[in-house]
């Protein structure tokens, strides 16, 4: 029986007792087991769909917190004044443009309560507004504008009238500080912040750029210089009493634009549709006989083929040749047989005729077309014109070699002198700061043996005793020049009289061109000639009006340039204690 | 053991709650003072952008020759070069040797 027992594994040799199970208590017991397991599932789920919603609210939070930052940029644009279009600045960091807030005034009719009352309000504050079209305007009902581009009084005059009725809506606009002084350059915006002419129409891209917006665009413009030579074009304008006056100041080696002056010119502020023709930039766009400046090219062609020297003797000077159907002249007599350099000093067009001659058109026209005189000039401006096609018929490289018969714009003409002062380098004139690849690398047109021989030779027009240009002998400056008097090819009883003069001559760092369209003699003006002060003088060359401008000019500028370049000061400036 | 985890849990929940909502409060009083200071700067900016532009018209050289007009008879006179030095060392040196010039010339006529 044991032995039953023992080979029953659920034996328990202790158990004193049976065991008696209560399968009614058992299935209550469990009953309730698995009843608090179902609650706690439900717990479970509950807290799964809390967890989940905090989840939830936890990824929104975050995307909150990420996106707060532009949140807060909105919220820092409506306070900042955020420019659309970038300032405009000169070669010192001198603003010329900016954009600005500011205001137009429109009606909302709807919102008036008193019409009569409105329109007595706005007689009295804005007499100039047409009651008529006010009126009008009112009976349509729709939304209108009252007044554009208020002045800050104006829009203070509104404000204070405190009518609803009235909303004062803001734009940009364009201000230019120094007025008229960049009116030529700088041109204008329409009212869609689109750049019209000049600068602001060429970097009209550029200066929309939003990731630039904080940098100013810097021109090469000195405002200083620009203003100095516009005030002294003006005063020529009234002493010549000329149609119109024009100046430029290059940098010879870099092409750099310092100061570009077209007289007459106009106020950009006042945004007014200008469109008679001597209002034209006469630099750039304005086509000119620019007479014998072209002297100097064809001396300088002829150095440069090593045809001639400085001192080569051109014979047969005769008083006239005649060409074809034209008769070539001089304006005074010279001697039968001159040397080059006298030629050009003197400035004879017989004498040039002979060494174009010796050069031959081919090599002549080649040399103007590589001095970029046939072509149009690449300036940042949309104001540039293109030069007419010059027809290489009969005569022409005998007019051409004195400077008729050939129409440029004196930008070109101003490039064209700095190449041949600057050792024979190609320059491109710029309006852009910083652009400015180094001269040595750009095309060599002559060498520069030829270009030092023509700077000695442009020196001598200034200080010879028979030059033309010696009231351009501005002590300490080393000016060299070439004049230029032509008639107006399209009023023929008018001169175009130009200078263009290179300084310091041993080592040419700026050129400057001084043109005047039609000056008159001006008996009343006192000269200094060669030391003596002259007056009731009745010629009205280049020579006494044009030189003696830029004269005015090297002076007044000529201490600004040397204290931006110690090198030349130190270099060329004479000391008073030596 | 249950209602010890749940607990717990629960716990820690509402103490990173209540630090968040603090931090939140914290942050939010932090960024209207950022606000207020930026609404400042942005009016101080403002005022340089129009404060610039009046002192670059009230300094132009157009602005200065007419005022120099309506107050005296003289017009604008450039500097002449000889007038210019770089450093003050150069301008006393220069002076040094115009006085020893003149010395010298005292001695001669003596």
């Amino acid at each position: 029986m044991k032995k039953k027992y023992k080979n029953n594994k659920k034996f328990n040799p202790n158990q004193k007792s049976f065991y008696f199970e209560d399968y009614l208590e058992t299935n209550y017991k469990q009953k309730k087991i698995s009843k608090s397991l179902i609650s706690e599932d439900r717990v479970y789920i509950l807290f799964f769909f809390f967890f989940c919603l905090m989840t939830i609210f936890a990824i929104k939070i975050t995307f909150v917190s990420l996106q707060a930052p532009q949140f807060l940029e909105i919220k820092k644009n409506n306070l900042n004044f955020l420019s659309l279009r970038r300032d405009v600045v000169d070669r010192n960091g001198e603003l010329i443009s900016r954009n600005i807030k500011a205001y137009h005034a429109a009606v909302k009719p709807n919102l008036i309560k008193d019409k009569q009352k409105f329109l007595l309000n706005i007689k009295i504050n804005f007499p100039e507004i047409s009651q008529e079209k006010l009126k009008n305007n009112l009976s349509k009902n729709k939304w209108f504008y009252l007044k554009k581009r208020l002045t800050e009084e104006e829009r203070n005059k509104f404000w204070l009238m405190g009518d609803k009725a009235i909303e004062l809506e803001s734009y940009q606009s364009r201000i230019y500080p120094h007025g008229n002084l960049y009116s030529h350059i700088l041109g204008q915006i329409d009212d869609d912040n689109y750049g019209i002419s000049g600068v602001e129409s060429y970097f009209d891209r550029e200066l929309k750029d939003l990731k630039k917006i904080s940098r100013p665009l810097s021109l090469t413009l000195d405002t200083n210089i620009q203003y100095l030579i516009q005030n002294e074009l003006e005063k020529a304008t009234k002493d010549f009493s000329t149609n119109g006056a024009a100046g430029l100041l290059m940098s010879a080696k870099t092409g750099e634009v310092l100061s570009l002056v077209s007289l007459p010119n106009y106020n950009i502020n006042l945004r007014k549709n200008i469109n008679n023709d001597i209002f034209a930039n006469k630099i750039t766009k304005s086509q000119y006989e620019l007479g014998s400046i072209f002297k100097t090219f064809t001396i300088a062609l002829a150095l440069d083929e090593n045809l001639l020297e400085p001192e080569s003797i051109v014979n047969d000077i005769t008083k006239n040749i005649k060409c074809s159907k034209y008769v070539i002249s001089d304006t005074h007599e010279f001697s039968s047989s001159m040397r080059v350099d006298e030629i050009l000093i003197q400035s004879s067009n017989v004498g040039a005729v002979k060494i174009a001659e010796k050069v031959g058109e081919i090599k002549f026209r080649n040399f103007l077309n590589k001095l970029n005189l046939l072509n149009m000039s690449k300036i940042e401006l949309d104001e540039v014109s293109t030069p007419k096609k010059l027809k290489w018929n009969k005569c022409k490289l005998e007019t051409v070699s004195f400077g008729h018969g050939i129409m440029t714009t004196p930008i070109q003409a101003a490039a064209a002198y700095a190449t041949i002062s600057n050792g024979g380098y190609r320059i491109e004139p710029t309006l852009k700061k910083n652009i400015i690849k180094s001269p040595r690398k750009n095309k060599k047109i002559i060498s520069s043996e030829t270009s030092a021989k023509m700077n000695t030779m442009l020196r001598k027009v200034v200080t010879d005793k028979k030059g033309t240009a010696s009231m351009a002998n501005i002590f300490g400056y080393q000016v060299g020049g070439k004049t230029g008097t032509a008639q107006n090819y399209e009023r023929k009883n008018e001169n175009i009289n130009t200078f263009i003069s290179v300084f310091p001559i041993q080592d040419p760092n700026y050129v400057l061109l001084v043109l005047l369209d039609d000056p008159k003699a001006a008996p009343d003006i006192i000269y200094n000639y060669k030391g003596k002060n002259i007056t009731n003088i009745n010629r009205n060359e280049a020579g006494w009006n044009a030189v003696y401008v830029a004269g005015k000019i090297i002076k007044k500028i000529g201490p600004i340039l040397a204290i931006n370049n110690e090198e030349f000061h130190n270099k060329y400036v004479v000391k008073k204690s030596n | 053991m249950l209602n010890k985890n749940l607990l717990l849990s629960l716990f820690i929940f509402s103490i990173l709650m209540i630090f968040t909502s603090v931090i939140k409060t914290q942050t939010r009083l932090i960024e209207k003072k950022i606000y207020t200071h930026e609404k400042k700067l942005a009016n101080i900016k403002n005022n340089l952008h129009e404060a610039q532009l009046d002192y670059y018209y009230l300094s132009s050289p157009q602005f200065i020759a007419n005022k120099i007009r309506e107050y005296s008879e003289k017009d604008y006179e450039s500097i002449e070069y000889y007038r210019i030095y770089f450093s003050f060392e150069e301008f006393l040196s220069e002076g040094r040797k115009i006085s020893e010039i003149k010395n010298n010339e005292k001695k001669i006529q003596k």
